[in-house]
């Protein structure tokens, strides 16, 4: 049996809702609960990793300008998406007016960038909240319909 | 300018404690995990906590056979 259009389009806008902000997707089918319980442990396991360490830990590219695999499992989060075009605005300015990276040390510094274990740290908490994402996503595009009261007949 | 601490722009010193940050990351897998698996999230957190504890024990177990392995062979 296939879906009817109403319904296909609502799980698409499920998915797409659920990408845009963790949990966003399964309030909008009607499971308010677990859409809640997903926005805080996905939304908390982000935050966490750029607490951790920093903007820093989000980049598409690389200093050298490879790609980082990292960074596929972390788009699969909307928001990662303008703290990476933050992120290499502030470095690239930084680059610009003073013909090199930004180094921790460093007195003039727009942000402090995450090495070794922090790096590390923070790179996995938010990759693996946009891979749970990924989880959440399938799931709520997976979903059946929320269901509509049945009409009370008239007396 | 000099920063001092600030949130998101600066990273937290977790070098000598960072280990202790596969707790809550586990934690986090396991009720994603189990939101998504169980149809009655009344059993959630004793879900959660059971599949949050097991992964941490068998964890520490894989360890510690590794590192017997490495000190004994």
């Amino acid at each position: 049996m296939t879906d009817s259009p109403p319904q296909t389009t609502l799980r698409f806008a499920a998915a797409v809702a659920a990408w845009v902000f963790p949990g966003l997707g399964h309030l909008l089918i009607g499971q308010r609960a677990r859409g809640f319980i997903l926005m805080g442990t996905i939304g908390g396991l982000w935050t966490l990793g750029l607490l951790i360490g920093g903007i820093s830990v989000i980049e598409h590219r690389d200093q050298d300008g490879k790609l980082r695999p990292w960074f596929l499992g972390q788009m699969l989060l909307a928001p990662t998406l303008p703290v990476d075009y933050l992120h290499l605005k502030l470095r690239s300015d930084h680059i610009a007016e003073f013909g090199r990276l930004p180094l921790p040390d460093d007195p003039t510094i727009p942000y402090v960038p995450a090495i070794g274990r922090t790096h590390e740290q923070g790179t996995l908490y938010t990759s693996l909240a946009g891979l749970l994402n990924l989880l959440a996503i399938l799931h709520v595009s997976c979903q059946p319909p929320p269901r509509r009261k049945a009409a009370t007949p008239k007396a | 300018m000099t920063l001092g601490y600030t949130p998101f722009l600066e990273p937290l010193p977790i070098d000598d404690y960072w280990m202790w940050l596969l707790v809550p990351l586990v934690f986090g897998i396991c009720v994603v995990y189990k939101t998504i698996k169980t149809d009655d999230l009344r059993r959630l957190p004793r879900q959660a906590l059971a599949l949050t504890a097991q992964v941490l024990v068998f964890m520490a177990l894989a360890a510690g056979v590794i590192w017997l392995g490495t000190e004994l062979l």
